[in-house]
């Protein structure tokens, strides 16, 4: 190392001294300005070289700053603070770093009209390890629209959402667009406006191309259960024609008109028919099993036929018809409800998806690897603990004496061994007996609780107070246990204390 | 076996059995009331339970002919009988009984599920139209030898297959056998068939195997070439063309014809006959191709034809259901107004709107179906005219080329004349040629006028022929024509019209007394 405070002035550019330079080169040779050559040398050195370089090696010299000490969360943060912004001419962009937002955002794209920036048109926002699958959200400002897109493989096989900002709930306007080849049921398109619902089928195993569902006013319900769903009031079922059945049982449209108690059914033309035939029931009031006596179905149908001649059913094949229209009918109502419920539950969360090879992030793994540790520890304390004299806290008391015990002061050890032992019996005994009356009586006061306002309480409510029950005779039940077992085991262990000590080295003699 | 059989009385398929039968075994709550109200219906009942009945012989079933799952297994059924008229039977069970001759089951051709199951059998047969076949139980009878599982080969469709418990099953490898000569079957004796086990049937029986394919594949082949044969010989049939392609005519000419045929005995006129028919053939096969050519046309024709009346009625279709289908929705609008207005003059108005609209679409569908009577009936006249246009041009043709055809028999008869009466001359003088003629045709040449008489009754024979012939194409053609001509009439405009009439008239007297239930409903209301 040569002293550079003067700058380059005292410099010495002698280049095999090692003392100066650093080792660079194998050869100690100083490079020496070559001069202009004619070409006939060149080629000479340059065969020369050739034949040399073999051995030549260059040595790459160390570094001489540290190495660079960048830790995995470091790492994974890619900026400082995970965070970035980054501005373009009508454009702003900020950049997160994954698992940095709690709702996935990597990044936020803003463009705006003018130059200023200070009237927004779009924003773009860039999801990863969502659970939910979504991708992109982009909400425009103009129309109020938001758009959501979903990665391929979610659940119900949703790729595309539309939605009005304004109005997120699942009762509001929205399209919903799916993977109909990922789906059972084959379903393309959804439609949301506030009192109905539009589904576009395709390539679906039952023939079914569109279901239009209607609802009516919310009925009023006091109580706890607040969030009651609307009633539908009608759903309304187009079928294709299924070219393996005949056609008069090739129903093309089937209604169930839930708010007048009528299913109306229209089938698909027959070839050389004008006018289609169509069945109109009237549901039956109490049309149960339980109920005696039978029902004569003809009352309740009004049924068209183009050709006048075709038999007349049964009133047995009516009734098995309409049983198994009504069980179709519940069918078609429940799932509706559960289409919607699907997305109230989907709106409400927002977790990330981890791998499971991300033991940093994956609070499963983490936790494992937490417990193991603990239990190596424990088992640590437990070595060490074992390695503890049980009389030395009784005998330091007459330590202060001559080395050997006297006869008293050892039957006065042991005593007060014995006295300590069965007081700490006697106090578990006590702790557990109150715990378990503790129990016991909040268990009593729930019970009145629940009698008292058993009827106006909510589902979800009776279905925690039973839960809470389940649990609380289930830890009592485990109190009893340990008690009786305490019980059994007190006298067995201070027995065993007393042997031990009557054998112990220390007092044996002396006893 | 033996069971029961000796100590109990062979139940019969009596009414009883069978309504008990499918009242217990039928639907229950308030279905079941509903059921037994109504009364038992046999036609209509999908499966039904016989077991353990003792049931000797099968009978009375016939009226289940919707039924698609009959149970008869553990009885006493010595023969398969009556079940012909079940012709819906998708699985049948006919296990545990006594059976020993599989029969009777021809025309149950949708069955999938067949149980033999302990059993007498010994021959696997009578089954060739069951080839819906999936499943079939021959477990525990009397099969002794493998190869006649060979039967089971033309059930593409086999599946599973139960032979256990035969005496032909004493053979360890029968499973093998079974596999290597059922290629498509997935399980034996209620096992799948392993791949392991598969190749290994495959190497043991290969040779067997490859032969049995060989000869099925040649087989399958002389059907289909008699199939293909059989096509054009409908084909021929169907243009009034047969027997003209080749020698068909020429032959029957001779057939009936025992003077010409002694006549070629002698060499001279052989030749003679053997140069007429090859200008006869020459000819008849002119006709045999025009003859289809022309058939071809006809056919065209009224597939253009037919094609015509199917759009013409598509559209009217089209057009009648559009309106029918506005009628609908006014209907569909207006009736709740109806139920819920309580202004009688209001509600009155309405119906008088709702009766004047149904008379109007009643008057308008009659109105296209009029229009479209007056569309088929000037599109069938066209047609007509065509295809006799076509008709004449065809006969004209035909006649020309069968007075072609007559003029080379004339002419082949005057050579013959003329070749005869030079074997007369040598007959006459005994010339040494002569004598190598037979008995019979010497005494043809006795005199001139038997010859003569052999000659012009061969002769008109073979003009007989001819104009038979003839006849039968030009007769045929008109036959045909008239019967299409009489069906298009009778289907396209009488039947189609009535019916659409009567649907009309039924749909129009449905709308009625929708709307006079509804006043039912109503009046109540009212008052």
């Amino acid at each position: 190392m040569q002293d550079c405070s003067h700058g380059l002035k005292d410099v010495v550019y002698d280049l095999g001294d090692c003392t100066k330079w650093e080792f660079m080169f194998p050869s100690n040779e100083k490079p020496v300005l070559q001069m202009s050559q004619s070409g006939e040398q060149l080629a000479d050195m340059a065969d020369e070289e050739e034949f040399e370089e073999v051995e030549k090696f260059i040595d790459m010299p160390h570094s001489w700053s540290q190495p660079l000490q960048i830790t995995r969360k470091e790492f994974q943060l890619r900026c400082p603070h995970g965070k970035k912004t980054v501005l373009y001419k009508r454009a702003k962009l900020e950049k997160y770093t994954p698992y940095l937002l709690s709702d996935g955002m990597v990044a936020k794209l803003y463009i705006y009209k003018d130059d200023e920036m200070h009237s927004l048109s779009i924003t773009r926002e860039f999801y990863e390890n969502r659970i939910d699958h979504l991708e992109r959200r982009q909400h425009n400002m103009d129309t109020g629209f938001v758009t959501e897109y979903f990665k391929k493989g979610k659940k119900n096989a949703l790729r595309e959402h539309y939605y009005k900002v304004r109005s997120q709930g699942p009762e509001s306007e929205r399209t919903m667009i799916f993977d109909s080849h990922m789906r059972v049921d084959g379903l393309v398109r959804r439609e949301e406006l506030a009192t109905e619902m539009t589904e576009h089928y395709v390539e679906s195993t039952d023939f079914l191309v569109y279901k239009h569902t209607k609802f009516g006013k919310r009925v009023k319900i006091f109580g706890p259960s607040s969030k009651s769903a609307r009633p539908i009031s009608c759903i309304e079922e187009k079928f294709k024609r299924n070219p393996e059945r005949s056609v008069s049982t090739n129903l093309a449209l089937r209604e169930f008109d839930i708010a007048s108690d009528t299913i109306r059914l229209t089938y698909h033309h027959e070839p050389d028919c004008v006018t289609a035939a169509t069945q109109e029931f009237i549901k039956p009031p109490n049309l149960d099993e339980k109920r005696d006596g039978t029902v004569n179905l003809f009352e309740y149908l009004s049924s068209y036929q183009p050709d006048p001649h075709t038999p007349k059913p049964t009133n047995l094949q009516l009734y098995q018809q309409l049983d198994s229209l009504i069980k179709e009918e519940w069918k078609a109502q429940a799932r509706v409800i559960e289409i919607l419920n699907e997305r109230r539950r989907e709106e409400a969360r927002t977790e990330l998806d981890i791998s499971i090879y991300d033991v940093e992030r994956n609070e499963k793994a983490r936790k494992q690897r937490l417990a193991q540790v603990q239990q190596e520890k424990e088992d640590k304390n437990r070595e060490r603990e074992m390695d503890t004299d049980y009389l030395a806290p009784f005998l330091t008391r007459f330590s202060s004496s001559e080395g050997a015990l006297k006869r008293s002061q050892a039957l006065r050890v042991k005593d007060e061994c014995l006295q300590d032992l069965k007081q700490r019996l006697i106090d578990k005994a006590n702790l557990i007996q109150s715990r378990f009356e503790q129990e016991t009586n909040e268990l009593q006061k729930k019970q009145q609780w629940y009698q008292q306002c058993q009827t106006s309480m909510s589902k979800e409510d009776e279905e925690e107070y039973l839960s809470y029950c389940s649990a609380s005779m289930f830890r009592i039940h485990i109190l009893e246990h340990r008690l009786n077992k305490h019980k059994e085991l007190a006298p067995q262990r201070y027995m065993a204390l007393e042997q031990k000590l009557r054998n112990d080295a220390r007092l044996a003699d002396l006893l | 076996m033996s069971r029961l059989h000796d100590t109990t009385e062979p139940a019969v398929v009596s009414e009883d059995m069978l309504v008990f039968a499918v009242e217990s075994q039928g639907p229950k709550g308030m279905a079941g009331r509903i059921a037994k109200e109504e009364g038992v219906n046999f036609s209509h009942v999908k499966s039904l339970r016989l077991d353990y009945r003792n049931i000797l012989r099968i009978d009375n079933v016939w009226r289940f002919t919707n039924l698609t799952k009959l149970q008869l297994d553990n009885n006493i059924i010595a023969k398969i009988e009556g079940l012909d008229m079940l012709v819906n039977l998708v699985w049948l069970d006919l296990s545990f009984n006594n059976i020993e001759k599989i029969e009777g089951l021809d025309t149950l051709v949708k069955l999938e599920d067949l149980s033999l199951f302990n059993n007498r059998i010994s021959l696997l047969e009578n089954m060739e139209t069951l080839t819906n076949l999936h499943i079939v139980s021959l477990g525990n009878n009397d099969f002794n030898d493998l190869n006649s599982l060979l039967y089971l080969r033309q059930f593409k469709k086999l599946k599973t297959v139960c032979i256990s418990g035969n005496p032909m099953c004493m053979n360890e490898d029968y499973k093998l056998f079974t596999t290597a000569h059922l290629p498509n079957l997935d399980y034996i004796d209620y096992r799948a068939i392993t791949t392991e086990m598969r190749t290994q049937a495959n190497e043991k029986y290969r040779d067997i195997v490859e032969e049995l394919i060989a000869e099925e594949l040649s087989e399958s082949r002389k059907q289909e070439e008699a199939l293909i044969r059989r096509q054009q010989e409908t084909l021929h049939k169907a243009a009034f063309v047969d027997l003209l392609d080749g020698s068909g005519l020429f032959d029957s000419m001779y057939e009936s014809d025992p003077d010409g045929n002694r006549l070629q005995e002698i060499p001279e006129i052989k030749e003679l006959v053997d140069s007429f028919r090859e200008q006869f053939v020459e000819q008849c096969h002119q006709i045999f191709e025009f003859g289809i050519k022309e058939h071809n046309r006809r056919q065209e024709e009224t597939d253009q034809f037919l094609e015509c009346l199917e759009e013409a009625k598509t559209e009217n279709r089209h057009l009648c259901v559009q309106q029918v289908k506005t009628f609908l929705t006014y209907k569909k609008t207006v009736f709740p107004i109806m139920l819920q207005t309580q202004d009688v003059d209001e509600l009155d108005s309405l119906m008088e709107a709702y009766n004047e609209k149904l008379s109007k679409i009643s008057s308008c569908l009659t109105g296209l179906e009029l229009q479209l009577v007056d569309q088929l009936e000037e599109t069938i006249k066209e047609f007509e005219r065509n295809i006799s246009d076509m008709i004449t041009a065809y006969v004209e043709q035909v006649q020309a080329m069968f007075a072609q055809c007559r003029e080379l028999e004339n002419m082949h008869n005057e050579k013959l004349v003329e070749q005869c009466a030079a074997v007369l001359d040598k007959v006459i003088h005994n010339s040494p040629e002569v004598e190598a003629l037979t008995e019979d045709l010497r005494l043809l040449f006795v005199d001139k006028d038997s010859m003569n008489n052999a000659i012009s009754s061969s002769h008109e024979n073979h003009i007989h022929e001819i104009d038979t012939k003839e006849d039968c194409m030009i007769t045929g053609v008109n036959d045909w024509v008239a019967a299409f001509i009489g069906r298009v009439h009778e289907e396209e405009e009488v039947k189609r019209n009535r019916h659409r009439i009567m649907e009309i008239n039924h749909f129009i007297d449905y709308q009625t007394e929708e709307l006079d239930n509804l006043e039912l409903e109503e009046a109540p209301v009212d008052q």
